[in-house]
């Protein structure tokens, strides 16, 4: 039997959509609240406050390691984007690897002064979660993510084909038609922000090309190392001479690689074994200054603040590639198009949640006996429900566990994201525990709470709260607020709407079902 | 500019929904000649390809193609909402429950 393309097209369209949709939705809506990753994490870190001072920021960094980590392997600073105030510095000291910076890690606000802020990952975690999921070791999580990244492109190619008519039902949306709106929301969610969703799976491949594609590199270099120093441009570490050698001003070589940059901003300074006369400094462009993310990096003489001569231009794959990257993070979008950016976003996973749950809605009405579906239907059913009004809710958890955890913690930052799951888990257990009938109600409602909670919070516990922000102008503060209780009243609107609907649609099913019979 | 980009999109989109025998009937009622749902398309191009235009102008090509397709998501996403109120105002779909019910 020879079955036509269409159908085979939508028998992929639903079991691939249907066994990555939960992790892709989670994918979705971590990687929409990246877009404002720098203000969720200024928001998280209520202690700092002012404006931002790049340079005073640096200068106030380097002098703080001179005094408090002399001797050490390497001084870093991630300096401030156009969306952030303070500069995080931190060292690392021989013999230990790269993810144990945490521990050292301070930060400084625009006028040079060390600020001592609450111990967060702020937006960053989201953003890490968005492709290197939690708990997972990270080359996992990344093969895992770039599979449903996969299986992505296999849903958004075989979806155009499966619904045929999203190009002539174009704009339609009907309401309160049961199966046929949630259809109807899926293909909008789907069409309208189409090129955004094609863009943001293929590019988010990119991201982790090297991961997932390892094997040009292998056949065309001897040690993967090799590659990636030629891509960034960061050359073999110096080696020690033993002498002493104060190092030239930080504020000058910034300025020469502002220079070199046309006005561009740095965004990153490493230097290499400070205070040794072989010492040097290098300075990364600020990943935001230019739709190609992954900017120059330039190499000065600690001691005299000499560049030397700057790498050669990058060739153009590496420049499609870096663009690529730059269109998928978006860092470089200006205010107005990064809420565009969110709003494809929020489309994208609006288009996956509906596609989650017209799965039911489209076996609900087939089941032999609606009030009593198969094990399946019930877990699909509840893990929709786990996952919809789950992950938005262990977001909300977070947000409130930043507020609430005592600022002298041990290992607080961790603490917050444990948070992110304890809610999450509590609520996909309480979604498996409860009678399915009303349980979407009870936990949409949950959802808006908790989110509805998280400005009262911040106005209990520090002095930022939104009336106070709004009248100071703070727009980071007031919008994160705002946002919140904007999430708050949309989570609110779906429960209410529910709690209208149920009765009349089991009745509906009832009365057709007995006149079938 | 950016609202005008906008404003040509969401023009754009609304004749080219005008020229959708679907949405013909969702919002007036009716099917409109061949030849009429043939300028409407015109009229709609115009508008998306002039929305893309104008964003071109601002910002350059790269940028403004990035520009240009958030901005037709958001003016697509209007005529959407705006179909469905519309159609919902004139209980045009066809299977509409009695007012009296619930």
């Amino acid at each position: 039997m020879k079955v036509g393309l269409r159908q085979s097209m939508a028998f992929l369209h639903t079991w691939a959509g249907l066994l990555f949709g939960w992790l892709l939705l989670a994918v979705f809506v971590t990687g929409t609240t990246a877009y404002f990753q720098d203000e969720i994490t200024r928001w998280m870190q209520p202690e700092i406050k002012g404006e931002r001072h790049l340079v005073a920021s640096a200068e106030g960094a380097v002098d703080y390691m001179r005094q408090h980590a002399q001797g050490v392997e390497t001084w870093s600073i991630q300096l401030p984007g156009k969306r952030s105030v303070a500069a995080m510095g931190y060292w690392k000291e021989k013999g230990e690897t790269y993810l144990q910076w945490r521990d050292h890690a301070f930060m400084v606000d625009g006028r040079g002064v060390r600020v001592d802020a609450r111990d967060t990952t702020g937006g960053w975690l989201l953003y890490r979660l968005h492709f290197d999921l939690h708990y997972v070791p990270v080359l996992w999580g990344r093969w895992t993510v770039g599979l449903a990244a996969m299986f992505m492109l296999v849903a958004i190619v075989s979806g155009v084909i499966t619904h045929r008519r999203i190009f002539a039902d174009f704009f339609t949306l009907r309401l309160g038609k049961g199966q046929r709106s949630w259809l109807d929301a899926h293909n909008l969610g789907a069409v309208l922000a189409l090129p955004f969703h094609v863009m943001i799976t293929y590019t988010g491949l990119v991201t982790l090309q090297a991961a997932y594609m390892p094997w040009g590199i292998a056949a065309a270099y001897e040690r993967p190392a090799d590659y990636h120093r030629e891509l960034t441009g960061i050359d073999a570490p110096p080696t020690r001479s033993g002498t002493f050698a104060a190092s030239a001003p930080i504020a000058d070589m910034i300025a020469q690689a502002r220079a070199r940059w046309n006005g561009a901003d740095p965004g990153f300074i490493a230097i290499l074994i400070p205070g040794d006369a072989n010492s040097v400094v290098k300075i990364t462009q600020d990943t935001g200054t230019s739709m190609a993310t992954r900017g120059e990096t330039l190499t000065f003489d600690a001691a005299t603040g000499h560049m030397r001569t700057p790498p050669a231009s990058r060739g153009g794959a590496a420049m499609t590639e870096s663009v690529m990257v730059g269109l998928h993070a978006g860092r470089f979008a200006p205010p107005a198009l990064r809420w565009l950016y969110f709003l494809s976003g929020l489309m994208g996973s609006a288009m996956v949640a509906t596609g989650l749950v017209l799965w039911t809605a489209k076996r609900r009405l087939r089941l032999p006996d609606p009030t009593r579906p198969h094990v399946g239907f019930r877990l699909v059913e509840r893990l929709n429900v786990a996952t919809i009004a789950g992950l938005p809710f262990g977001i909300a958890v977070y947000f409130i566990a930043n507020r609430l955890l005592p600022s002298a913690m041990t290992h607080r930052a961790a603490w917050e994201a444990n948070w992110l799951f304890i809610g999450w888990g509590a609520l996909l257990l309480y979604v498996f525990l409860r009678p399915p009938r009303r349980v979407w109600i009870e936990s949409l409602s949950m959802v808006a709470v908790a989110y509805l909670a998280v400005p009262a919070v911040n106005a209990l516990t520090t002095d930022r709260g939104l009336l106070r922000s709004f009248v100071a102008g703070d727009l980071v503060f007031a919008g994160f607020d705002l946002s919140m209780l904007v999430t708050a009243a949309g989570f609110a609107f779906a429960a209410w709407k529910l709690f209208r609907r149920p009765l009349a649609r089991v009745r509906e099913t009832r009365s057709r079902r007995e006149r079938i019979a | 500019m950016i609202a005008l980009c906008i404003l040509a999109a969401l023009a754009g989109f609304v004749g080219l929904s005008f020229g959708m025998t679907r949405h013909q009937r969702d919002v007036l009622g009716r099917t409109l000649a061949p030849s009429t749902s043939l300028r409407w398309r015109i009229v709609g191009w115009t508008g998306v390809a002039l929305s893309l235009v104008l964003a071109a102008i601002r910002d350059g090509a790269a940028l403004g193609t990035v520009y240009w397709l958030g901005e037709l998501t958001v003016a697509a996403l209007a005529v959407a909402l705006g179909t469905t109120w519309r159609g919902s105002r004139r209980g045009a779909s066809p299977v509409r429950e009695p007012s009296g019910e619930r």
